[in-house]
């Protein structure tokens, strides 16, 4: 191979991160397989393109950058859906909330409702934990651009994810009228 | 409450001092000065830091990292290397990873990459048994793995560490410093994005002057003593290790060097499990 990263590097490269790029896949994509595809994509851009890393210590910053792009390339033929507009609603936001008081796979239902140019915000900020400073930057668009799509794209996961939980509170106060409660999971258990 | 400010809240990430950017400022103010500004800024940072743990809760498919490797033309497998992020699978030595000719391997992850799937899921069963039979055997031995993952994303945090400490008043009542800590710190700040860990690091400073920093992370690790140890369980030339994990938070603390460990800990005198 006439250019790309050392065999140590890459093997190195694939032990360290290949989880992180994973979930951040799924994340994305919201389906397995896409994830697992798109992961091994990454890898092999980055088996290739290895010299345009300037810094070693940036190399998980890089490997997020290179999945963004092969995201949105993949992309690129689906209609862009907008996020609908959701008032800020103080409401929305559980008083107490533990990690636990989130149901993964309900967080994820709620990604895959958005549009990229939502979902890509939101995971940066809180897969990559980038300020919105970082994301503007990354994604060339103003930071207040930015801010206004974090918090539309924020209001949406809430909302969606509080109605989400009423539905279920719903349905086991139903089950419950029924005497069956005892096999129902509560849908705030994460699921791991 | 106005657009503009319920924009600048959202745009804080949790754990961080964000709010304190110039930029910033009127959510500073209003954090500062009006209740009920603070009560949604303190939700809101609540929110975003389960919602940011709960992101990456997606496991992680058995022998992903091998099968990557594979079509990198790569055929060593991961249980050779050491993977600083722990490998959920166990990183087992899968059957069907063999070095191919570079160009081969990089044609058929373009167009097959499906098809390599399914081969892996049948050899993943075989594996997975292998695996278990591996397991039993080396159970013990495995376990130093995980230790080693720690130490390796200590060394990150502490390389990622700025300059600036906050109050330690205003430090996140969920990562606080335990009570075995016999130190009180004397600033915080959040664990920077070295990894995907999500914690804050304080800063503790001995009667000697001998400076550790205790990292408080939410990290999923098994096998760690429910306590601190008596002795750190790593000691490198010019620092110690000691992590011990209670409540669903992981305590990793970064010493000098092994002699002032017991200065800045309680230590358990019951053996570990």
């Amino acid at each position: 191979m006439a250019e790309g990263a050392a065999p140590q590097d890459i093997v190195r490269m694939v032990a360290d991160h290949h989880q992180a790029l994973y979930r951040y896949a799924y994340r994305l994509t919201g389906s397995a397989p896409d994830a697992e595809d798109l992961t091994q994509q990454v890898f092999l851009i980055a088996q290739q393109k290895s010299n345009q890393l300037r810094q070693a210590e940036c190399v998980r910053s890089w490997l997020f950058t290179i999945l963004r792009n092969c995201y949105l390339k993949s992309q690129r033929q689906r209609l862009l859906l907008s996020t609908a507009h959701y008032d800020f609603d103080i409401n929305a936001i559980p008083e107490e909330v533990i990690e636990s008081n989130i149901d993964s796979e309900q967080l994820q239902a709620a990604i895959n409702a958005l549009g990229d140019e939502f979902k890509l915000v939101v995971l940066m900020f809180y897969f990559e934990h980038r300020s919105y400073r970082d994301i503007a930057e990354a994604l060339a668009v103003p930071p207040g651009t930015v801010m206004s799509r974090l918090a539309r794209a924020k209001a949406h996961l809430r909302h969606f994810l509080c109605e989400a939980q009423e539905q279920q509170t719903i349905r086991e106060d139903s089950m419950e009228v029924n005497g069956s409660m005892t096999t129902y999971r509560k849908p705030w258990v994460v699921r791991r | 409450m106005e657009k503009r400010l319920i924009e600048g809240i959202e745009a804080c990430r949790p754990l961080s001092d964000d709010v304190h950017w110039a930029e910033l400022s009127e959510v500073a103010r209003g954090v500062q000065d009006d209740p009920q500004t603070r009560v949604v800024y303190q939700r809101i940072q609540q929110w975003d830091a389960a919602v940011s743990a709960t992101m990456e809760q997606v496991p992680v498919p058995a022998g992903l990292g091998d099968r990557i490797l594979e079509r990198l033309g790569r055929g060593q497998p991961l249980s050779q290397t050491q993977s600083a992020a722990g490998e959920q699978s166990g990183a087992m030595v899968l059957p069907w990873v063999e070095a191919q000719p570079d160009g081969a391997s990089v044609e058929m992850a373009r167009v097959a990459p499906r098809f390599s799937r399914r081969q892996s899921l049948g050899a993943l069963v075989a594996a997975l048994a292998a695996g278990l039979v591996f397991a039993a055997f080396l159970g013990k031995w495995l376990q130093p793995r995980s230790d080693s993952s720690i130490e390796t994303l200590a060394d990150g945090w502490q390389q990622a560490l700025g300059p600036k400490w906050q109050d330690v008043q205003r430090a996140p009542r969920a990562l606080a410093v335990p009570s075995a800590i016999i130190v009180p710190p004397t600033g915080w700040q959040a664990i920077g994005n070295y990894s995907s860990v999500r914690g804050v690091a304080y800063q503790l400073v001995d009667a000697k002057g001998n400076i550790a920093t205790l990292y408080v992370v939410r990290l999923a690790q098994s096998g760690l003593p429910a306590a601190p140890p008596t002795a750190p369980q790593s000691t490198t030339g010019n620092k110690a290790i000691g992590y011990w994990q209670s409540g669903g938070v992981t305590y990793v603390l970064v010493v000098p060097n092994e002699r002032s460990y017991r200065t800045f800990v309680n230590a358990s005198q019951r053996p570990l499990a």
